[in-house]
C-alpha cells in the first residue's frame, strides 16, 4: 500500500512555521493560572486556562525561563502583595514556541500586575453588589453581641501566627479572666480559603454549641493574598451565620467585603483579643469599685451616726441654760423657785434669786 | 450558674444602697453586707472559671 507521508518532525516543522507566520511577535494574553510550579533550575511552569460559564474552554502550557522569572516574580509580588499563584487572572506577554519534543508552549517574558489587581477589585465590586441585592450586607447587625463575650468559635489555621498571637493574648490576660475557645480549622489563604471558611462556619453551627461570637483570624498578608476574603461564598456564609462574626484578617490597609458583612472587624488578631479584654476590664473595675464601697460601708455608717450625734450634741449645748449664763445672761427665780421672765411678774419687797454661772445672789425688789 | 453578670452587679448596687441608707437598722445592714460580699465573690469567681459549653 503506497501512501504519501511525511515524518513527524517534518509535520511539526510545518506547524511551527505556520505558528511563526500567524504569531510572529509577542502578544499580551489574558488568562487564569490553573497551576504553577517552579523547578529546581528556577524555571516557572504554568497551566493557563480560560473559562466560560464555569467551564474550561482553552488551556495552554506557559513557561517563564529562570532568568526572566527572577525579575518578574519579585516585581509582581511587590506590586500586588502576592506571588504568582493558581487562581489569579493575569495578563502576560508571550511568544509562541513549537517544539518537536514538547509541542506548543507559550513563553512569557513580562506580566502586568495592574491587570491582576484590577481584576481583584472588579470581583470585590461584584460580590458587594450581589450581597446588597440579596440584603445580606447588614444581616449580621441584627444580631446582639453579649456584653461580656467569653465563648468563642475560632476559625483559623492552627499553625498561623495570628491564631497563636490571639490565643496567647486572650488566655494569658492579667485579670485572670478565663475564656472558652474552640478552633474550627480552615485554610486562611489560597484557592481553598473561601470554601474552607464557609465550611468551617457550617461546622460551627452544626456543633450545636452556643457561642457568644465566631472569630475569623489571620495575621497579615498582601492585598491580593487576601482577595479570597472578597469572595461571595465566604461573605454570604458570614452574613447568614446565626452568631455575631468578628474578623481580624491582617494588617492590610484595605477593607475587605468579609469585614463589611461581619458584625465587627478589627485589624489584627491581637487587637481582637483586646476588644474582649476591654469588656472584661470594664466589669472588673466595676466590681472593684463595689468591693471598695462595701468595705467602706461600715465606716460610712459609723461616721453617719457620729455626725448625727454631733448635731444632737450641738443642739443640746445650744439649749443648755448654763451656756446662756456664760454668755452674760442671768436666770431670775422667785421665792417659790419659779422662773421670773418679766418685770411685771415682780412686786416691791419681793425676794428674788439671781443665778450667775459662778453662783447665786439674793436680792429684794425695791 | 450565673447567666448575666451585669444583672448580678445591679443586685449588689441595690444592696449597697440599702446598706448605706442610715434608716437601715445595723443588724439588717450586717446581713446585707454578708449577702453583698457573697454576690461579689460569685462575680469574681464567675470571671475566673472557664465558661462551659452550652
Amino acid at each position: 500500500m503506497d501512501r504519501d507521508f511525511i515524518d513527524l518532525s517534518d509535520l511539526l516543522d510545518i506547524i511551527a512555521e505556520g505558528v511563526e507566520t500567524a504569531v510572529p511577535e509577542s502578544v499580551w494574553v489574558r488568562a487564569e493560572i490553573s497551576s504553577i510550579s517552579v523547578n529546581r533550575s528556577g524555571h516557572c511552569y504554568m497551566e493557563l486556562s480560560q473559562s466560560e460559564n464555569g467551564k474550561t474552554v482553552s488551556q495552554a502550557r506557559c513557561i517563564i525561563w529562570a532568568n526572566v522569572f527572577r525579575q518578574i516574580s519579585p516585581y509582581f509580588e511587590g506590586q500586588t502583595g502576592s506571588p504568582l499563584a493558581a487562581g489569579q487572572k493575569v495578563l502576560l506577554r508571550v511568544s509562541v514556541e513549537m517544539s518537536r519534543l514538547y509541542g506548543m508552549s507559550l513563553i512569557a517574558d513580562d506580566v502586568d500586575p495592574s491587570y491582576t489587581l484590577g481584576d481583584a477589585k472588579r470581583r470585590q465590586r461584584e460580590t458587594l453588589e450581589r450581597l446588597e441585592k440579596e440584603g445580606l450586607v447588614k444581616a449580621q447587625r441584627e444580631l446582639c453581641l453579649s456584653e461580656l463575650p467569653r465563648r468563642f468559635a475560632v476559625i483559623s489555621a492552627e499553625g498561623a501566627a495570628g491564631y497563636r498571637d490571639f490565643m496567647r493574648h486572650l488566655h494569658e490576660n492579667e485579670s485572670g479572666c478565663r475564656f472558652y475557645t474552640r478552633l474550627f480549622p480552615a485554610p486562611m489563604q489560597g484557592a481553598d480559603c473561601a470554601a474552607g471558611i464557609a465550611a468551617a462556619l457550617e461546622d460551627v453551627v452544626a456543633s450545636g454549641i452556643h457561642f457568644d461570637a465566631v472569630l475569623i483570624l489571620r495575621g497579615g498578608g498582601g492585598s491580593l493574598d487576601l482577595s479570597c476574603y472578597d469572595e461571595y461564598q465566604m461573605c454570604s456564609a458570614i452574613a447568614l451565620c446565626p452568631f455575631p462574626v468578628l474578623t481580624a484578617i491582617g494588617h492590610d490597609q484595605d477593607v475587605h467585603i468579609c469585614d463589611m458583612v461581619a458584625w465587627d472587624s478589627v485589624k489584627t488578631p491581637t487587637a481582637l483579643a483586646d476588644y474582649f479584654l476591654d469588656a472584661v476590664s470594664l466589669v472588673t473595675s466595676r466590681l472593684d469599685r463595689l468591693s471598695e464601697r462595701l468595705k467602706n460601708a461600715g465606716r460610712t455608717r459609723i461616721s453617719l451616726l457620729l455626725s448625727r450625734l454631733d448635731v444632737l450634741k450641738a443642739r443640746l449645748e445650744a439649749a443648755d441654760p448654763e451656756n446662756l449664763l456664760k454668755k452674760g445672761y442671768i436666770l431670775v427665780t422667785g421665792d417659790n423657785g419659779g422662773l421670773v421672765k418679766r418685770a411685771s411678774q415682780t412686786h416691791s419687797g419681793e425676794k428674788l434669786v439671781l443665778r450667775f454661772p459662778d453662783g447665786k445672789v439674793e436680792v429684794i425688789v425695791v | 450558674m450565673m447567666k448575666n453578670i451585669n444583672t448580678k452587679i445591679s443586685e449588689i448596687e441595690k444592696l449597697l444602697e440599702r446598706i448605706e441608707d442610715p434608716q437601715t437598722e445595723m443588724e439588717e445592714a450586717e446581713k446585707l453586707v454578708a449577702k453583698a460580699r457573697a454576690a461579689l465573690d460569685e462575680c469574681y469567681n464567675f470571671l475566673k472559671e472557664e465558661p462551659k459549653e452550652e
